[in-house]
């Protein structure tokens, strides 16, 4: 076994460990911001390491993890999505005092869960990976300890995932039962051509279980609650590394399980894409609060998301690599200004943003081009995330066309909940014409993230030339 | 010299300086923005005037690849479909910067946003590239949306937020269209060019004709849905109403004749009957409803509804002749809208109406050189001979008719209604006594108010009087095309 190949999970492993026993340590009153910088400094640390071995492919631990190109990326973008965290909760922790350290390798342990989830080809691995993610996300989103709403969250968030847990377990079980192995490709290989109504029911249960994480329609209602009551940074930290360890995980076990019973759970899952993102669509226009709305935002994200899998083929599963990859920088940057806002104002209404423009013009461009990449304007990232899952449908072809129409019209009504926050932003007087001051750490992050929005006109070849390059999952018939 | 590219780059520089400029600087925003407005006009004339018509075909071409894996490509290039539309646009756009040389709202803003729409139309005109297109397309959805939205009138967030969701419905549709052509071409990919020689089967032709002119249709705009028009181009302040009528809707008007005409003529000759009928809805109709209207403004935006029926009909008849007849029709409107629009902003400016009773009384003798202008706007706009809206009108029944008898012949007494509503309103406003509420009205007096009058009127009366400086260009690529 190439150990080399494990260095990201075991440099993020070290660093959750080592906050650990020094947040233990330290005395209460001592000032834990030097550790955000020493776990920053190992996130890059593991980033590189992630990037040194991109492109190899391999085994670990006798077929547990595996090490390819869709694992590898999706790494890629959980680490991304850490550092942004930690930069985002560098201010907003001031909030929380007593409460840094643990928000720290709290955050890192998710870091850890996901990219175990991500890597794993194995049922029981890939319970690990998510059960150490959700785990690590309970305490996290109810970290506001003398907050009501981020309580409830936290056990909304609990129960639920749980429930759905469980259920998913359920559906392992019944897996195992019927093919004698939890392994992904054996199972492909033990379902032969013909599969039950047991086995349709077990795969069912892995759907609700997955569905769950992705925020899928009808399993989505935790989504709005635990989105506006967690910790903001957390917040987005669920929206994106959450979901995308979620799909990382749902591709590959639909890739690799179940391409036998394709016919099937294609129709099951065009039906699931079409509510979810109409139905997060027309929720989202009726929100007041900006982490709501972004909340049903993702909901309806995630039936875009969705059309990648039905697609079954290459493209569908690199476009939904791109398109998370995208939906990280436009979501984090997003997120980022409902920080500084919160931080500045303490408001998370949409109506409080009144005259953004005038207050701080810096913030309001940002949001404004972030919302339009969520919104699918080109040339923004957004746009070719959601074009790209298009080509991939369409290739397909057959009833994805109709798919497609309906997700870009879903683009269109989506459009109008975005634009009415750059409207407010852009259009409304301000209420309260005193400058709003943003902290140089959040400018910093916000440069970066508009920047991963922006540039997607440069980036977009190379990265899907690179995804498409290799094989992107051992999945015998993808080649 | 990469001349195009260097078309569409230049307002994007100019939009970067104005971000970079200082707040309160005003002077110095507006004189980028003007000096950018001169450099696309005289570069765009350049072009026109060294394209080679006898040669035909698209010139200038510049390719590169882009996107490999997905084979799209940077390509840009012109024929004599699209010149006489950037020429219109950048003329329009000057025309529009000189109107709003009186601005002092947001100003930064203002100038920044209109640079950015003429990237993006000219964008449109100039790429060959679907995909581009597509990009370009969609690039002006915002700026719009804010332009009307912070400078318009009364109900500017509801009309632009009406612009913006009809359109982005479209657009939907023509991505959907746009894509399934890429995937059912035999070789993938989204260039104009071998997409042209791709040979679809009629069926595919007829599927991706109905995605595609959901999306043109949108913008042109075809009843019904139209509905959009008339709010936007009465909130949009005036210079913004200018770019609308003169250029956005133009580009409907040219996706229709580049990619449905070009790409899917099986599909067109599916739908005859229904663009015919259409055609002729959109004429009557956008005629007939101008000719209710109290406020001037919804007038002239009806007017515009009921003018791109002429742009339809020729789609529907697809012969050379009519084609030619509806990109003079482009052009001719272009101006001729932007003119009486223009007019408009300059009275609203000062009576602070617009509403044709209130204004009522013999605004010419306050106010003739404004009268002036309007008149020669309207007289154009009803199809006086002599300018340039009569040849286009004249071509395209002349086209048509061989080909739709029945529809062209309805389409003529569209005439007879735009003579009555333009006449009708010009006599109650302009002549009669002169009513003492607006004896104190200034007329036109800067060399802003006047130089977009001298431009317009002069290049609709150059068209009108030699209608070859667009059908020379225009001809022979239709010929090609329809080939």
């Amino acid at each position: 076994m190439d150990w080399w190949l494990l260095s990201p999970e075991i440099i993020v492993a070290t660093l959750a460990l080592v906050l650990l026993i020094l947040d233990f340590l330290l005395p209460a009153g001592v000032d834990r911001k030097k550790m955000g910088v020493f776990a920053l400094i190992g996130l890059l640390a593991a980033l590189l390491a992630t990037l040194d071995i991109a492109g190899s492919k391999g085994q670990l631990f006798g077929g547990l993890l595996a090490v390819d190109n869709l694992s590898l990326f999706f790494k890629i973008i959980f680490i991304l999505a850490a550092i942004c965290v930690f930069l985002l909760a560098h201010d907003y922790l001031e909030k929380v005092p007593g409460h840094r350290g643990e928000f720290y390798w709290l955050t890192l342990t998710a870091l850890l869960g996901m990219m175990i989830t991500a890597a794993s080809s194995e049922l029981i691995t890939i319970y690990i990976g998510i059960e150490l993610m959700s785990l690590s996300f309970y305490p996290l989103v109810g970290c506001l300890k003398k907050n009501k709403a981020s309580t409830e969250a936290a056990l909304k968030y609990f129960i639920l995932g749980s429930f759905a847990i469980a259920v998913w377990l359920y559906g392992a079980a019944i897996l195992y039962g019927l093919t004698g192995t939890t392994d992904l490709a054996k199972i492909a290989a033990g379902l032969g051509k013909e599969a039950g109504p047991l086995m349709y029911f077990g795969l069912f249960l892995l759907l609700a279980g997955f569905g769950f994480k992705m925020g899928l329609v009808p399993f989505h209602m935790w989504v709005p609650d635990t989105y506006e009551g967690a910790p903001t940074p957390v917040t987005a930290y669920l929206a994106v590394g959450s979901k995308a360890a979620g799909f990382a995980v749902f591709l590959r076990l639909m890739f690799t399980a179940f391409p036998a019973l394709y016919a099937r759970w294609m129709v099951w899952l065009g039906i699931l894409a079409v509510l979810t993102m109409t139905w997060g669509n027309i929720a989202a226009l009726r929100q007041s609060n900006i982490k709501r709305l972004l909340a049903y935002s993702a909901i309806a994200h995630a039936g875009y998301t969705l059309i990648g899998v039905i697609s079954f083929n290459a493209t569908g599963a690199a476009a939904i690599m791109f398109y998370l990859f995208g939906y990280l920088f436009a979501n984090l940057g997003a997120f980022a200004v409902v920080i500084a806002f919160a931080n500045a104002t303490g408001s998370e209404h949409i109506a409080d943003y009144a005259g953004l423009r005038w207050r701080n013009p810096f913030l309001a461009f940002c949001l404004a081009l972030c919302l339009l990449s969520l919104a699918g304007i080109p040339p923004l990232t957004g746009f070719f995330g959601k074009l790209y899952l298009f080509l991939g449908a369409l290739e397909r072809g057959g009833w994805l066309l109709t798919l497609v129409i309906i997700a870009a019209i879903n683009s269109a009504i989506s459009l109008f909940y975005y634009v009415n926050v750059i409207r407010t932003m852009y259009l409304l007087p301000p209420k309260d014409t005193g400058e709003l001051k943003s902290s140089p750490l959040l400018n910093f992050t916000l440069v970066v993230t508009v920047a991963g929005v922006l540039l997607a006109l440069f980036y977009f070849q190379p990265l899907i030339g690179a995804l498409q390059a290799n094989d992107l999952m051992s999945a015998a018939w993808l080649k | 010299m990469p001349w195009l590219s260097l078309l569409l780059v230049l307002p994007v520089l100019g939009a970067l300086i104005i971000f970079c400029t200082p707040r309160e600087q005003d002077k110095t925003v507006k004189a980028v923005a003007l000096l950018i407005g001169i450099l696309e006009t005289v570069i765009s004339l350049g072009l026109y005037f060294s394209y080679d018509f006898h040669k035909a075909g698209l010139q200038f071409i510049e390719e590169y690849n882009w996107i490999t894996t997905l084979n799209i490509k940077y390509f840009l290039g012109v024929d004599g479909l699209s010149l006489p539309m950037v020429v219109l646009t950048t003329f329009i756009f000057l025309c529009a910067v000189l109107a709003s040389w009186g601005m002092s709202h947001r100003v930064k803003e203002y100038f920044f946003l209109i640079m950015i729409m003429e990237t993006a139309v000219l964008g449109v005109f100039t790429s060959l590239d679907l995909f581009l297109f597509f990009l370009f397309w969609e690039l002006e959805l915002i700026p719009m949306y804010l332009l009307i939205g912070i400078w318009g009138s009364a109900r500017r967030e509801y009309a632009a937020m009406k612009f913006i969701i009809y359109t982005m419905t479209g657009s939907a549709f023509l991505l959907a269209g746009f894509l399934a052509m890429y995937f059912l071409a035999p070789e993938r990919t989204f260039d104009i060019t071998q997409l042209a020689k791709a040979g679809f089967a009629p069926g595919v032709q007829s599927l991706l004709f109905v995605l595609i002119f959901l999306g043109f249709a949108v913008k042109l705009p075809v009843f019904p849905f139209h509905t959009w028009l008339p709010d936007a181009h009465v909130e949009a302040p005036a210079p913004v109403s200018m770019i609308l009528a003169g250029v956005l809707l133009k580009m409907g008007g040219y996706g229709l004749i580049r990619i449905n005409v070009g790409l899917l003529p099986e599909g067109v000759k599916a739908y005859i009957p229904l663009l015919a009928t259409l055609a002729i809805i959109n004429v009557l109709y956008g005629a007939y409803v101008a000719l209710g209207q109290k406020d001037l403004k919804t007038m002239i935006a009806m007017s515009s509804v009921s003018h791109m029926g002429f742009v339809l009909l020729p789609v529907a008849a697809m012969t050379p002749l009519a084609l030619n007849g509806a990109v003079l029709e482009m052009f001719a409107h272009g101006t001729v809208s932007a003119l009486l629009f223009f007019c408009v902003g300059l009275i609203y400016e000062r009576a602070h109406t617009r509403e044709i009773k209130a204004l009522e009384g013999g605004l010419a003798a306050c106010v003739p050189k404004i009268a002036v202008a309007f008149i020669i706007g309207g007289l154009a706009s009803l199809g006086l001979p002599g300018m340039s809206q009569f040849i286009a009108e004249f071509l395209v029944f002349l086209g048509s008719f061989p080909v739709l008898r029945l529809p062209t012949v309805l389409g003529t007494t569209g005439i007879v209604f735009t003579a009555g509503y333009i006449l009708w309103a010009i006599k109650r406003i302009f002549y009669g006594p002169l009513n003492p509420k607006w004896a104190h009205l200034k007329d036109m007096q800067h060399s802003y108010e006047y130089l977009p009058v001298v431009i317009l009127v002069g290049l609709t009366v150059l068209i009108g009087f030699y209608p070859a400086l667009i059908t020379n260009w225009s001809d022979s690529s239709l010929l090609a095309m329809l080939r």
